[in-house]
């Protein structure tokens, strides 16, 4: 996936994964990568990173767990301000995408008068 | 020692945050990369197959390393950047280019051409107060000045390079302090006399070599005033004359001009805009 455009996007992407349930940094990007049907893998690199990040600024808080291999496990959950943040970001996104999908409507009516003009 | 105990410390080296956080880190790190070893050797990887590959998952440890930085210290990242860079080195190369552009427009205004505003009514009605104009100063440097050009004169203009670019660098510094300043060692003139002529003025007219110097440009009679006509020109002087000629104070009061007073010449009127052109 272009990375330009999921530069923008890994903030929500993370966030909305936490929602859900409280998950560890390896479950995230596998479910990331399920849901992209395998087009999207984050990479470590990005991702722990961002999940400090969005520590610090109080979205999420974590917790330590021990793990079925023995050692422990850090999971991290969404706070209230991180809820706030995702709604506010969901809806903004949500403005992109639907004027995206606007100006790609537009531009298959153009393909469309272009290809019957042929006729 | 582990492989990938060995890579989380290359990516943790040199951030400086407490032990305690260090080893949540290390400890989460770990924990992922050991998942993601497990679901490679089920995938049928060999365990130091498994490894690498996970390794390489998680990427260089430079880069990452510099994405934590930025996240867990990013005061201490900043004044690193900061340090990188060597401030007076900077310092010194902005300088220089403020100086070298400021050489190349002095050197632009002092030799090849200037704008100039006409502050004296002699030049009526070929020039008007409070126009600005285009002075050429490279042209004598080739050629001589002709009859009809209009010249602009420095009375106390001393010829040499060098001469030339320090007063010019003085006033422009002048120029800046003090706005309302009044140059008023500058005249603008016409020259009339070239060397070799010989010029006589009668009954309101100009006579140049005996013969009459026919003059379209001039506003009110010629008269001597306290130059005693005729006069032949000697070499390298200049008699020059304002177009105003019966308030113009030129030549026929303050003398030949020399060729090294002659600053340059007027060849483009650049205000007002709708009298915009050159000059004749």
């Amino acid at each position: 996936m272009n990375k330009e455009i999921m530069k923008g996007s890994i903030d929500i992407l993370l966030l909305s994964q936490i929602a859900r349930r409280d998950m560890y940094g390896f479950e995230i990007v596998k479910e990331l990568q399920l849901k992209s049907n395998n087009i999207y893998k984050m990479s470590e690199g990005t991702l722990y990173p961002a999940l400090q990040r969005l520590e610090q600024k109080m979205c999420v808080c974590s917790y330590w767990e021990n793990s079925d291999a023995g050692g422990r496990r850090k999971y991290y959950k969404i706070t209230d301000l991180g809820m706030e943040k995702l709604i506010k970001k969901m809806d903004e996104w949500k403005q992109v995408s639907e004027l995206i999908h606007s100006c790609k409507e537009e531009l298959n009516w153009i393909d469309l008068e272009n290809t019957s003009m042929q006729f | 020692m582990d492989r990938f105990r060995e890579y989380i410390d290359a990516v943790l080296k040199g951030i400086c945050i407490s032990k305690k956080r260090k080893q949540e880190m290390q400890d989460e790190l770990y924990d992922h990369l050991n998942m993601l070893k497990d679901e490679l050797i089920q995938e049928g990887y060999s365990k130091e197959e498994a490894e690498s590959i996970a390794i390489k998952r998680f990427g260089d440890t430079t880069s990452i390393q510099k994405e934590l930085r930025h996240v867990l210290t990013p005061f201490r990242e900043w004044s690193r950047q900061w340090r990188k860079k060597n401030v007076p080195k900077m310092m010194l190369e902005y300088a220089s280019i403020v100086v070298f552009a400021l050489f190349i427009s002095l050197s632009i205004h002092s030799y090849v051409f200037a704008a100039t505003q006409v502050q004296q009514s002699s030049m009526k009605n070929t020039l008007q107060e409070g126009q600005r104009l285009i002075e050429n100063k490279l042209t004598y440097n080739f050629s001589k000045p002709e009859r009809g050009d209009i010249v602009i004169i420095d009375k106390e203009r001393k010829a040499g390079a060098l001469h030339v670019f320090l007063e010019n660098g003085i006033e422009m510094v002048e120029a800046f302090s003090n706005k309302e300043k009044v140059d008023n060692k500058r005249l603008v003139k016409r020259v009339i006399g070239i060397p070799g002529d010989t010029v006589d003025i009668k009954n309101g007219r100009v006579f140049i070599n005996e013969a009459l110097y026919e003059e379209t440009y001039t506003r009110g009679d010629t008269y001597p005033n306290s130059m005693k006509f005729p006069i032949v020109i000697p070499e390298k002087e200049y008699f020059v004359m304002g177009d105003n000629r019966e308030v113009s104070l030129d030549s026929r009061d303050l003398g030949l001009f020399s060729i090294d007073a002659i600053e340059g010449k007027v060849t483009a009127r650049l205000w007002p805009l709708n009298e915009l052109g050159l000059v004749e």
